[in-house]
Protein backbone atom coordinates (compact mmCIF):
# COMPACT_ATOMS: atom_id res chain seq x y z
CA UNK A 1 0.00 0.00 0.00
CA UNK A 2 3.16 2.33 0.92
CA UNK A 3 6.59 1.90 0.61
CA UNK A 4 8.74 1.51 3.71
CA UNK A 5 10.95 4.27 2.55
CA UNK A 6 7.61 6.87 3.24
CA UNK A 7 6.78 5.04 6.42
CA UNK A 8 10.52 4.76 7.99
CA UNK A 9 10.81 8.40 8.83
CA UNK A 10 7.56 9.08 10.80
CA UNK A 11 7.56 6.12 12.67
CA UNK A 12 11.46 6.60 13.81
CA UNK A 13 10.17 9.84 14.85
CA UNK A 14 7.44 8.38 16.56
CA UNK A 15 9.72 6.08 18.54
CA UNK A 16 12.07 9.27 19.17
CA UNK A 17 9.33 11.38 20.59
CA UNK A 18 8.25 8.23 22.68
CA UNK A 19 11.65 7.66 24.08
CA UNK A 20 11.93 11.16 25.19
CA UNK A 21 8.83 11.65 26.65
CA UNK A 22 9.11 8.32 28.55
CA UNK A 23 12.62 10.00 29.80
CA UNK A 24 11.37 13.09 31.28
CA UNK A 25 8.38 11.30 33.20
CA UNK A 26 10.77 9.54 34.62
CA UNK A 27 9.99 9.59 38.07
CA UNK A 28 13.02 9.37 39.93
CA UNK A 29 12.94 10.28 43.56
CA UNK A 30 16.02 9.94 46.08
CA UNK A 31 14.88 9.42 49.79
CA UNK A 32 16.29 12.17 51.81
CA UNK A 33 18.50 10.93 54.73
CA UNK A 34 16.58 10.70 58.25
CA UNK A 35 16.72 14.60 59.40
CA UNK A 36 16.75 15.52 63.00
CA UNK A 37 16.59 19.04 63.84
CA UNK A 38 16.96 20.78 67.33
CA UNK A 39 14.99 23.89 68.41
CA UNK A 40 15.61 25.55 71.69
CA UNK A 41 11.69 26.73 72.71
CA UNK A 42 10.61 29.14 75.45
CA UNK A 43 6.63 28.29 74.80
CA UNK A 44 4.16 28.12 77.30
CA UNK A 45 1.17 26.21 76.33
CA UNK A 46 -1.94 27.52 78.36
CA UNK A 47 -5.33 26.35 76.26
CA UNK A 48 -6.54 24.22 74.64
CA UNK A 49 -9.36 23.11 72.27
CA UNK A 50 -9.90 20.14 71.18
CA UNK A 51 -12.05 19.40 67.62
CA UNK A 52 -13.90 16.49 65.87
CA UNK A 53 -13.56 16.54 62.77
CA UNK A 54 -15.73 14.45 60.80
CA UNK A 55 -14.32 13.61 56.97
CA UNK A 56 -16.36 12.58 54.02
CA UNK A 57 -14.49 12.14 50.85
CA UNK A 58 -16.01 10.29 47.44
CA UNK A 59 -15.19 10.65 44.06
CA UNK A 60 -16.94 8.69 41.57
CA UNK A 61 -15.92 8.46 37.54
CA UNK A 62 -18.03 6.53 34.51
CA UNK A 63 -17.27 6.29 31.14
CA UNK A 64 -20.23 6.30 28.64
CA UNK A 65 -22.88 6.02 31.59
CA UNK A 66 -20.93 2.92 32.88
CA UNK A 67 -19.16 3.63 36.72
CA UNK A 68 -15.43 2.79 36.42
CA UNK A 69 -14.63 3.73 39.93
CA UNK A 70 -16.52 4.52 43.33
CA UNK A 71 -14.10 5.80 46.44
CA UNK A 72 -15.26 6.80 49.38
CA UNK A 73 -14.49 7.17 52.79
CA UNK A 74 -16.06 8.72 55.96
CA UNK A 75 -13.67 8.81 59.17
CA UNK A 76 -13.25 11.60 62.15
CA UNK A 77 -10.43 12.52 63.62
CA UNK A 78 -9.20 14.92 66.55
CA UNK A 79 -7.86 18.44 65.86
CA UNK A 80 -6.05 19.64 68.72
CA UNK A 81 -5.41 23.96 68.85
CA UNK A 82 -3.38 24.75 71.43
CA UNK A 83 -2.49 28.80 72.42
CA UNK A 84 -0.20 30.35 74.72
CA UNK A 85 3.04 32.43 75.10
CA UNK A 86 5.80 32.76 72.67
CA UNK A 87 8.36 33.62 75.86
CA UNK A 88 11.55 33.89 73.56
CA UNK A 89 10.71 37.12 72.61
CA UNK A 90 8.94 40.24 74.06
CA UNK A 91 9.10 38.81 77.64
CA UNK A 92 10.18 41.92 79.79
CA UNK A 93 10.75 41.87 83.58
CA UNK A 94 11.34 44.71 85.77
CA UNK A 95 11.60 45.19 89.38
CA UNK A 96 9.98 48.07 91.34
CA UNK A 97 12.94 49.92 92.34
CA UNK A 98 10.87 51.90 95.43
CA UNK A 99 9.54 48.37 96.82
CA UNK A 100 11.50 45.33 96.76
CA UNK A 101 8.42 43.19 96.61
CA UNK A 102 7.07 44.17 93.85
CA UNK A 103 7.87 43.07 90.22
CA UNK A 104 6.42 44.51 86.79
CA UNK A 105 6.05 41.60 84.08
CA UNK A 106 5.36 42.18 80.19
CA UNK A 107 3.92 39.04 78.70
CA UNK A 108 4.46 38.75 74.87
CA UNK A 109 0.48 38.39 72.56
CA UNK A 110 -1.02 34.99 73.36
CA UNK A 111 -0.72 33.11 69.87
CA UNK A 112 -1.70 29.89 68.37
CA UNK A 113 1.10 27.64 69.09
CA UNK A 114 0.23 24.17 67.57
CA UNK A 115 -3.01 22.77 65.40
CA UNK A 116 -2.13 19.33 65.26
CA UNK A 117 -4.37 16.19 64.19
CA UNK A 118 -4.47 13.02 66.78
CA UNK A 119 -3.51 10.53 64.13
CA UNK A 120 -4.48 7.98 67.14
CA UNK A 121 -7.68 9.38 67.30
CA UNK A 122 -8.77 8.13 64.11
CA UNK A 123 -11.97 6.19 63.68
CA UNK A 124 -12.85 4.72 60.22
CA UNK A 125 -16.78 4.56 59.57
CA UNK A 126 -16.88 4.03 55.70
CA UNK A 127 -14.58 2.98 53.66
CA UNK A 128 -15.05 1.64 49.37
CA UNK A 129 -12.75 1.59 46.70
CA UNK A 130 -14.09 0.49 43.62
CA UNK A 131 -11.96 0.92 40.70
CA UNK A 132 -9.44 3.55 42.77
CA UNK A 133 -7.87 3.09 46.15
CA UNK A 134 -7.73 5.67 48.76
CA UNK A 135 -4.11 7.19 49.21
CA UNK A 136 -1.66 8.50 51.85
CA UNK A 137 -1.84 11.74 50.20
CA UNK A 138 -5.86 11.50 49.76
CA UNK A 139 -6.13 11.30 53.83
CA UNK A 140 -2.89 14.11 54.00
CA UNK A 141 -4.66 16.46 51.90
CA UNK A 142 -7.80 16.49 53.86
CA UNK A 143 -6.70 17.53 57.19
CA UNK A 144 -3.86 19.96 56.25
CA UNK A 145 -7.12 21.27 54.25
CA UNK A 146 -8.88 21.97 57.51
CA UNK A 147 -6.00 23.15 59.92
CA UNK A 148 -6.77 26.99 59.02
CA UNK A 149 -10.73 26.45 59.48
CA UNK A 150 -10.02 25.23 63.31
CA UNK A 151 -7.64 27.48 63.85
CA UNK A 152 -9.80 30.78 63.09
CA UNK A 153 -12.55 28.77 64.52
CA UNK A 154 -10.80 28.74 67.74
CA UNK A 155 -9.38 32.21 67.34
CA UNK A 156 -13.51 33.28 67.22
CA UNK A 157 -14.12 30.97 70.56
CA UNK A 158 -11.78 33.37 72.29
CA UNK A 159 -9.02 30.84 72.84
CA UNK A 160 -6.43 33.59 72.71
CA UNK A 161 -7.75 35.30 75.64
CA UNK A 162 -7.70 32.75 77.72
CA UNK A 163 -4.22 31.59 76.64
CA UNK A 164 -3.34 34.89 78.15
CA UNK A 165 -5.18 34.99 81.21
CA UNK A 166 -3.98 31.67 81.72
CA UNK A 167 -0.51 32.97 80.94
CA UNK A 168 -1.22 35.56 83.48
CA UNK A 169 -2.03 33.48 86.30
CA UNK A 170 0.85 30.87 85.49
CA UNK A 171 3.54 34.12 85.61
CA UNK A 172 1.95 35.71 88.76
CA UNK A 173 2.27 31.69 90.99
CA UNK A 174 6.15 31.75 89.25
CA UNK A 175 6.77 35.09 90.50
CA UNK A 176 5.49 34.85 93.70
CA UNK A 177 7.00 31.42 94.79
CA UNK A 178 10.30 33.46 93.85
CA UNK A 179 9.64 35.35 96.87
CA UNK A 180 7.72 38.37 95.33
CA UNK A 181 3.95 39.02 97.17
CA UNK A 182 3.33 41.82 94.60
CA UNK A 183 3.61 40.51 91.19
CA UNK A 184 2.05 42.99 88.04
CA UNK A 185 1.31 41.37 84.99
CA UNK A 186 0.39 42.37 81.80
CA UNK A 187 -0.09 40.75 78.20
CA UNK A 188 0.65 42.52 74.82
CA UNK A 189 -2.20 42.74 72.56
CA UNK A 190 -1.79 42.75 68.44
CA UNK A 191 -0.38 45.50 66.77
CA UNK A 192 -3.06 47.76 65.97
CA UNK A 193 -3.45 49.14 62.42
CA UNK A 194 -2.14 53.00 63.39
CA UNK A 195 1.35 50.47 64.03
CA UNK A 196 1.01 50.62 67.63
CA UNK A 197 0.53 47.04 70.19
CA UNK A 198 -1.10 47.83 73.39
CA UNK A 199 -1.46 46.22 77.21
CA UNK A 200 -4.23 44.31 77.38
CA UNK A 201 -6.07 45.18 80.74
CA UNK A 202 -3.48 47.07 81.90
CA UNK A 203 -0.85 45.45 84.57
CA UNK A 204 -2.68 43.54 87.10
CA UNK B 1 -2.63 8.58 -9.96
CA UNK B 2 -4.62 10.69 -7.90
CA UNK B 3 -6.15 7.42 -5.59
CA UNK B 4 -2.68 6.15 -4.99
CA UNK B 5 -1.57 9.45 -3.74
CA UNK B 6 -4.00 9.41 -1.27
CA UNK B 7 -3.30 6.08 -0.11
CA UNK B 8 0.35 7.39 0.42
CA UNK B 9 -0.31 10.21 2.38
CA UNK B 10 -2.87 9.68 5.03
CA UNK B 11 -0.53 7.05 6.85
CA UNK B 12 2.01 9.85 7.09
CA UNK B 13 -0.66 12.13 8.37
CA UNK B 14 -2.00 9.34 10.89
CA UNK B 15 1.15 8.61 12.20
CA UNK B 16 2.40 12.52 12.02
CA UNK B 17 -1.24 13.14 13.63
CA UNK B 18 -0.47 10.35 16.46
CA UNK B 19 3.08 11.38 17.46
CA UNK B 20 1.62 14.86 17.86
CA UNK B 21 -1.27 13.64 19.92
CA UNK B 22 0.99 11.54 22.37
CA UNK B 23 3.41 14.07 22.71
CA UNK B 24 0.99 16.85 23.61
CA UNK B 25 -0.46 13.83 25.99
CA UNK B 26 2.43 12.88 27.59
CA UNK B 27 4.18 16.36 28.16
CA UNK B 28 0.84 17.23 30.43
CA UNK B 29 0.06 20.12 26.95
CA UNK B 30 -3.80 18.53 26.72
CA UNK B 31 -5.90 16.08 28.46
CA UNK B 32 -7.91 13.86 26.57
CA UNK B 33 -9.86 13.37 30.14
CA UNK B 34 -10.66 17.03 30.22
CA UNK B 35 -11.86 16.57 26.66
CA UNK B 36 -13.79 13.50 26.94
CA UNK B 37 -15.25 14.80 29.98
CA UNK B 38 -16.52 18.24 28.21
CA UNK B 39 -18.54 16.19 25.67
CA UNK B 40 -19.87 14.40 28.29
CA UNK B 41 -18.22 10.77 27.58
CA UNK B 42 -16.45 10.97 30.65
CA UNK B 43 -17.87 12.04 33.86
CA UNK B 44 -16.33 12.67 37.31
CA UNK B 45 -17.78 13.78 40.59
CA UNK B 46 -15.93 14.62 43.31
CA UNK B 47 -17.07 15.15 46.82
CA UNK B 48 -15.33 16.73 49.70
CA UNK B 49 -17.02 17.54 53.05
CA UNK B 50 -15.97 18.30 56.69
CA UNK B 51 -17.64 19.02 59.96
CA UNK B 52 -15.80 20.20 62.76
CA UNK B 53 -17.20 20.27 66.28
CA UNK B 54 -15.23 21.20 69.35
CA UNK B 55 -15.17 18.71 71.70
CA UNK B 56 -13.64 20.42 74.76
CA UNK B 57 -11.67 23.38 76.08
CA UNK B 58 -9.53 22.86 78.92
CA UNK B 59 -6.58 25.23 80.52
CA UNK B 60 -2.81 23.79 80.04
CA UNK B 61 -0.18 23.81 82.26
CA UNK B 62 2.70 23.09 80.04
CA UNK B 63 6.23 25.01 79.34
CA UNK B 64 7.96 23.18 76.09
CA UNK B 65 11.77 24.54 75.96
CA UNK B 66 12.56 22.27 73.52
CA UNK B 67 11.45 20.15 69.89
CA UNK B 68 13.08 17.74 68.08
CA UNK B 69 11.97 17.47 64.98
CA UNK B 70 12.74 14.17 63.19
CA UNK B 71 11.95 12.59 59.84
CA UNK B 72 11.31 9.24 59.38
CA UNK B 73 10.97 6.33 56.71
CA UNK B 74 8.38 3.90 57.39
CA UNK B 75 9.10 0.88 57.30
CA UNK B 76 12.81 0.80 56.41
CA UNK B 77 14.03 2.47 59.19
CA UNK B 78 12.67 0.07 61.41
CA UNK B 79 14.33 -2.41 59.82
CA UNK B 80 17.84 -2.97 60.74
CA UNK B 81 19.53 -4.57 57.75
CA UNK B 82 22.08 -6.46 59.81
CA UNK B 83 18.84 -7.83 61.39
CA UNK B 84 17.28 -11.13 59.42
CA UNK B 85 14.09 -12.03 59.46
CA UNK B 86 14.90 -15.90 58.88
CA UNK B 87 16.55 -15.72 62.20
CA UNK B 88 14.00 -14.26 63.42
CA UNK B 89 11.60 -16.77 62.93
CA UNK B 90 13.79 -19.21 64.04
CA UNK B 91 14.49 -18.28 67.60
CA UNK B 92 10.67 -17.30 67.52
CA UNK B 93 9.91 -21.03 66.56
CA UNK B 94 12.32 -22.76 68.80
CA UNK B 95 11.58 -20.44 71.55
CA UNK B 96 9.21 -20.17 74.17
CA UNK B 97 7.52 -17.26 76.20
CA UNK B 98 6.41 -13.35 75.32
CA UNK B 99 8.49 -12.67 71.86
CA UNK B 100 9.27 -9.78 73.70
CA UNK B 101 11.47 -11.43 75.90
CA UNK B 102 12.98 -13.45 73.09
CA UNK B 103 14.26 -11.00 71.05
CA UNK B 104 16.33 -7.83 71.22
CA UNK B 105 15.34 -4.40 70.84
CA UNK B 106 16.25 -4.24 67.73
CA UNK B 107 14.86 -7.14 66.62
CA UNK B 108 11.36 -6.84 68.03
CA UNK B 109 11.25 -3.15 66.03
CA UNK B 110 12.23 -5.07 62.78
CA UNK B 111 9.49 -7.79 63.57
CA UNK B 112 6.95 -5.33 64.35
CA UNK B 113 7.64 -3.38 61.31
CA UNK B 114 7.82 -6.00 59.35
CA UNK B 115 4.22 -7.51 60.38
CA UNK B 116 2.90 -3.57 60.25
CA UNK B 117 4.18 -3.62 56.98
CA UNK B 118 2.46 -6.86 55.73
CA UNK B 119 -1.08 -6.42 57.00
CA UNK B 120 -1.08 -3.16 55.39
CA UNK B 121 -0.20 -4.47 51.80
CA UNK B 122 3.06 -2.57 51.91
CA UNK B 123 5.30 -5.58 50.45
CA UNK B 124 5.53 -5.74 46.83
CA UNK B 125 6.49 -8.46 44.92
CA UNK B 126 9.92 -8.00 44.55
CA UNK B 127 10.72 -7.65 48.47
CA UNK B 128 10.89 -3.90 48.63
CA UNK B 129 7.98 -1.71 50.33
CA UNK B 130 5.63 1.01 49.42
CA UNK B 131 7.67 3.55 52.03
CA UNK B 132 6.09 6.71 53.71
CA UNK B 133 8.16 9.47 54.74
CA UNK B 134 6.53 10.83 58.31
CA UNK B 135 7.88 14.21 60.46
CA UNK B 136 7.52 13.95 63.98
CA UNK B 137 8.11 16.70 66.55
CA UNK B 138 8.55 15.65 70.01
CA UNK B 139 8.84 18.40 72.25
CA UNK B 140 10.09 18.27 75.78
CA UNK B 141 9.73 20.58 78.89
CA UNK B 142 8.12 20.84 82.35
CA UNK B 143 4.14 20.05 83.44
CA UNK B 144 3.77 22.81 85.59
CA UNK B 145 0.09 21.24 86.19
CA UNK B 146 0.22 21.30 89.88
CA UNK B 147 2.83 23.27 91.34
CA UNK B 148 2.10 26.62 93.01
CA UNK B 149 2.69 28.57 89.54
CA UNK B 150 -0.76 27.05 88.63
CA UNK B 151 -3.05 27.76 91.07
CA UNK B 152 -6.82 25.63 90.93
CA UNK B 153 -4.70 22.97 88.65
CA UNK B 154 -5.13 19.30 89.73
CA UNK B 155 -1.07 18.56 91.50
CA UNK B 156 0.34 15.87 89.93
CA UNK B 157 2.41 13.62 92.54
CA UNK B 158 5.39 14.87 93.13
CA UNK B 159 4.94 18.44 92.04
CA UNK B 160 3.61 20.18 94.61
CA UNK B 161 7.21 20.71 96.51
CA UNK B 162 8.40 24.37 96.32
CA UNK B 163 10.10 24.70 93.23
CA UNK B 164 11.95 27.79 94.32
CA UNK B 165 13.17 29.34 97.86
CA UNK B 166 14.61 32.44 98.02
CA UNK B 167 16.27 34.20 100.98
CA UNK B 168 18.17 37.62 101.65
CA UNK B 169 21.94 36.56 102.37
CA UNK B 170 24.28 39.06 104.12
CA UNK B 171 27.60 39.55 102.20
CA UNK B 172 31.28 39.93 103.24
CA UNK B 173 31.24 43.95 103.20
CA UNK B 174 28.37 44.61 105.07
CA UNK B 175 25.62 43.99 102.38
CA UNK B 176 22.85 42.17 100.99
CA UNK B 177 21.77 39.93 98.23
CA UNK B 178 19.14 37.78 96.98
CA UNK B 179 19.71 34.37 96.28
CA UNK B 180 17.29 32.00 94.63
CA UNK B 181 17.15 27.97 95.19
CA UNK B 182 15.14 26.75 92.19
CA UNK B 183 14.60 22.86 92.31
CA UNK B 184 13.05 22.13 88.69
CA UNK B 185 10.89 18.98 88.41
CA UNK B 186 12.57 16.54 85.65
CA UNK B 187 11.94 17.14 82.32
CA UNK B 188 9.28 15.13 80.67
CA UNK B 189 8.06 14.90 77.06
CA UNK B 190 5.52 16.82 76.74
CA UNK B 191 3.77 16.13 73.63
CA UNK B 192 4.26 14.36 70.07
CA UNK B 193 2.77 15.40 67.17
CA UNK B 194 3.08 13.92 63.30
CA UNK B 195 3.49 16.45 60.42
CA UNK B 196 0.52 16.39 58.33
CA UNK B 197 1.82 17.03 55.35
CA UNK B 198 -0.18 17.66 51.64
CA UNK B 199 0.18 16.12 48.54
CA UNK B 200 1.73 20.20 47.63
CA UNK B 201 4.97 19.32 49.77
CA UNK B 202 4.95 15.81 49.92
CA UNK B 203 7.31 14.76 47.28
CA UNK B 204 7.24 11.18 47.69
CA UNK B 205 5.48 8.82 45.91
CA UNK B 206 1.75 8.03 47.09
CA UNK B 207 1.41 5.06 48.81
CA UNK B 208 -2.14 3.05 49.49
CA UNK B 209 -2.94 3.07 52.63
CA UNK B 210 -6.72 3.85 54.72
CA UNK B 211 -7.10 6.33 57.44
CA UNK B 212 -7.02 3.39 59.74
CA UNK B 213 -3.40 2.41 58.63
CA UNK B 214 -2.51 6.10 58.83
CA UNK B 215 -3.55 5.66 62.46
CA UNK B 216 -1.37 2.15 62.57
CA UNK B 217 1.89 3.32 61.12
CA UNK B 218 1.48 7.00 63.45
CA UNK B 219 1.27 4.82 66.40
CA UNK B 220 4.02 2.72 65.83
CA UNK B 221 6.30 5.89 64.58
CA UNK B 222 5.70 8.37 67.20
CA UNK B 223 6.41 5.84 69.77
CA UNK B 224 9.85 4.98 68.88
CA UNK B 225 10.61 8.19 67.55
CA UNK B 226 10.03 9.57 71.45
CA UNK B 227 12.11 6.57 72.37
CA UNK B 228 15.04 7.64 69.79
CA UNK B 229 14.83 10.94 70.69
CA UNK B 230 15.08 10.94 74.59
CA UNK B 231 18.09 8.54 73.98
CA UNK B 232 19.35 11.56 71.57
CA UNK B 233 19.39 13.92 74.62
CA UNK B 234 15.83 15.38 74.24
CA UNK B 235 15.31 15.80 77.98
CA UNK B 236 18.98 17.07 79.23
CA UNK B 237 18.78 19.82 76.25
CA UNK B 238 14.94 20.67 77.76
CA UNK B 239 16.05 20.64 82.08
CA UNK B 240 19.01 22.34 79.86
CA UNK B 241 17.07 25.67 78.39
CA UNK B 242 14.78 25.30 81.53
CA UNK B 243 17.69 26.23 84.09
CA UNK B 244 18.49 28.88 81.11
CA UNK B 245 15.70 30.05 81.54
CA UNK B 246 14.56 30.64 84.91
CA UNK B 247 18.34 31.60 85.35
CA UNK B 248 17.61 34.92 83.59
CA UNK B 249 14.68 35.95 84.50
CA UNK B 250 15.23 35.69 88.25
CA UNK B 251 18.03 37.95 87.02
CA UNK B 252 16.15 40.03 85.85
CA UNK B 253 13.59 40.35 88.56
CA UNK B 254 16.23 41.43 90.67
CA UNK B 255 18.03 38.11 92.23
CA UNK B 256 22.10 38.45 92.55
CA UNK B 257 22.37 34.63 91.93
CA UNK B 258 20.62 31.57 91.23
CA UNK B 259 21.23 27.79 91.97
CA UNK B 260 19.89 25.01 90.87
CA UNK B 261 19.34 21.57 92.56
CA UNK B 262 18.44 18.53 90.97
CA UNK B 263 15.93 16.63 92.22
CA UNK B 264 17.45 12.83 93.22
Amino acid sequence: MFSRTALAGPVLLLFITLFLAACTNTHSQRIRAVEQEVRSLLQLHTYEHVYRDIVYFGEEKSFLFVKTMDRRLLFSINIVVTAGIDLSTGLEIRPDSRNPDRVFVTLPQPVILSVDADESSIHQYLLRERGGEISWLDYADQIAAIKQRVAQDAVSRGILKRAGENARTIVTGLFTSAGFPDVRVAVRTPPQPSGTGGIDGGYR
Amino acid sequence: MKPRSIFRITPLVLIVVLTVAITLRLTGAISFSRILSGIGIIHTERTVSSRIILERMRPLFRFNTVSYVYRTVFPYDYMDRDISLSEIMNVLRLGRGPVEEQLSRAELEYFQAYNLANELGLQKADGSYDFVVITVTVYAGFDVTGTPFAPGSVPVSGTEEEWIQSEVISTANGGSERRATVRLPPAVVTEAAVSDTGSAEYGYPDVHIDPDGVRRISDFVRERVIGRTVDAGLLEDAARNGERFFSRILHQAGYNSVHFVTNS
